[in-house]
């Protein structure tokens, strides 16, 4: 009970004082941070819990993103509206995904994500009358929620920060119930599963379209917290430094994902500011993590607790 | 007797070699038949061809009447066939308890619930207790697989099956590797709780094959050579020469 109530409390209390405390800046950073968490914790219920590598998590996140930009540009930016097409855009593109990789594996499963992503890549940069090509997607209209118009950094980042809760609840939900137990076991022992009587693609697909879910949601509001949406929000380089944040948080934690996203994202938006090779940090943090907490910072963190509990007891 | 499992004419080929040749012969229900044969005979190659896992290049098979062929290995369970492995093939990671309680659900059909899945768990996993209970294995519950012995894995593997409640148990080698009293132990389990269950059962210790079965298949070459009542294969010179005749039985 009362590590429940700290889990709530903890995150609910930073999300508070950063709002209160941090800049513009600093606050749509944090909203980026939490929307790439989402769709990182996503990819964490896949390739962590369902051992299914993906190397296209990106079409689905910025697949969403575009058709949230597109819809509102259309529409207005209901925020019902922008969530809605994001979550049936993911949803559907992770169907089509599951249709055609989920019945091999491996290496295999790898590529043919790969591909998949980069044939939405292909739309996203040719199809130039509708999501702008190269251009990408500008100038959306503002979110809003009823009468309230969510523009501020203050209102996206609280926005983000309430989706990313519930999107954290909702998979760890997922993780915890039958459904979540079967995809384990299709990761440690699938000819087990069969011999059970499991369709390993009925639990495989219904985490893909899950997944697709969670990341549309979050590539929802992406382009409202980034004032932009482009082509490299879908592309096959997006996909595999999410597989790097999920590394460097740690697989399987769920929660991990959004420690990922900010070690990422920090070197990312900060380093840069001195040096184009930003990218050779994310390498070295890379390589330290796998050596050192082959389990991610999330398992880092989970030792220190233990550690620092035995020392209070 | 009415037969649970019906065999005719099942062949199987890879490439130029022949795994499987018109194999035929029945199980009844209840009834525990051996299944044994040198090395090779085809025998886990017959158990991969009756639940599914490989496709036969001629002859049907029958499950409680009903024709089981083309039919994935899903939905050979759900009509009631389960199978175990050479090897035990569990979920290391995961406990006793939850191994058992995968079974479980699947059979109760709450395998891929999210809605309303803490009650279907929780369900499962008192079954899965009151099983290991059963088999003497209550206080192991919470041991992860891979922390059990060999013997320990083999019967939670037997009892993962067990728990789909299946008509016909596909037993193959479940005491390789155990001792005799952990074999007796662990057949005495399959037979005292679950009489309901018709065994065909692989092994390649003849004493055990003959102390517990009703009839006995005996296998060379892709063929059936032999079957009957033990006494009766004990007695058939073909078998004798083929494969009991080099164990002195």
């Amino acid at each position: 009970m009362k590590r429940n109530i700290a889990m709530v409390a903890l995150p609910a209390a930073a999300a508070a004082a950063a709002a209160l405390l941090a800049d513009d800046f600093v606050l749509r950073f944090l909203a980026e941070i939490l929307l790439f968490g989402i769709a990182v914790m996503s990819l964490d219920i896949l390739i962590g819990f369902g051992g299914l590598m993906s190397l296209g998590h990106a079409a689905l996140f910025g697949g969403a993103a575009y058709a949230a930009a597109i819809a509102a540009r259309q529409w207005g930016g209901d925020v019902a509206l922008v969530l809605g097409s994001g979550i049936a855009t993911g949803m559907v593109l992770a169907a089509l995904m599951g249709v055609v990789v989920l019945r091999s594996g491996h290496l295999f499963l790898l590529i043919l994500t790969l591909l998949m992503g980069q044939m939405v890549w292909e739309v996203a940069f040719h199809w130039r009358e509708v999501t702008g090509g190269a251009d990408g997607l500008r100038g959306l209209p503002a979110l809003s929620l009823g009468p309230w118009t969510l523009s501020t950094a203050r209102a996206l980042f609280l926005l983000a920060a309430l989706l990313a809760a519930v999107a954290f609840v909702v998979g760890r939900s997922f993780v915890a119930a039958p459904i979540g137990r079967a995809l384990v076991g299709t990761r440690e022992e699938p000819i087990r599963m069969a011999a059970l009587g499991y369709s390993l693609f009925a639990v495989r697909f219904r985490a893909l379209v899950l997944a697709g879910a969670l990341a549309g949601a979050a590539g929802a509001l992406f382009p409202f917290v980034n004032l932009y949406v482009g082509p490299q929000s879908v592309h096959w380089t997006q996909s595999a430094a999410m597989v790097i944040m999920l590394v460097i948080g740690g697989i399987g934690s769920l929660w991990g994902a959004f420690i990922g996203s900010a070690v990422y994202l920090g070197i990312q938006t900060y380093l840069s500011a001195y040096t184009d090779r930003w990218q050779l940090c994310v390498g070295l943090v890379f390589v330290l993590t796998v050596l050192l907490l082959p389990n991610g910072i999330a398992s880092g963190l989970r030792i220190l607790r233990d550690r620092l509990r035995r020392r209070g007891a | 007797m009415t037969a649970i499992l019906e065999l005719r004419g099942v062949g199987k080929r890879f490439g130029a070699f022949s795994a499987l040749r018109d194999v035929a012969f029945d199980v009844g229900e209840r009834e525990t038949v051996g299944l044994i044969g040198p090395n090779g005979a085809g025998k886990t190659t017959l158990f991969n061809v009756i639940t599914g896992f490989l496709r036969p290049d001629e002859g049907s098979i029958r499950l409680a009447g009903q024709s089981i062929d083309g039919m994935a290995p899903a939905q050979r369970v759900a009509r009631g066939l389960a199978r175990t492995f050479q090897t035990a093939m569990v979920f290391p990671g995961l406990t006793a308890r939850e191994n058992i309680a995968m079974a479980v659900r699947q059979h109760a059909g709450d395998g891929l619930r999210w809605f309303g899945g803490a009650r279907a768990a929780s369900a499962a996993a008192e079954i899965a207790v009151r099983l290991l209970g059963d088999a003497g294995l209550a206080h192991r519950a919470e041991t992860p697989l891979r922390d059990m012995s060999h013997g320990e894995r083999r019967i939670v593997d037997a009892l993962m099956s067990l728990a789909l409640s299946p008509r016909l148990l596909l037993l193959d080698e479940p005491t390789a590797g155990l001792t005799r009293a952990e074999s007796d132990r662990l057949l005495g389990i399959l037979r005292r709780n679950h009489a309901d269950t018709a065994l065909l059962l692989v092994a390649h210790d003849i004493d055990i094959v003959f102390g517990h079965c009703d009839r006995v298949v005996v296998m060379e070459l892709g063929r059936v050579i032999g079957s009957g009542t033990p006494a009766e294969v004990r007695e058939d010179a073909e078998v004798r020469r083929a494969y009991l005749g080099s164990t002195g039985g």
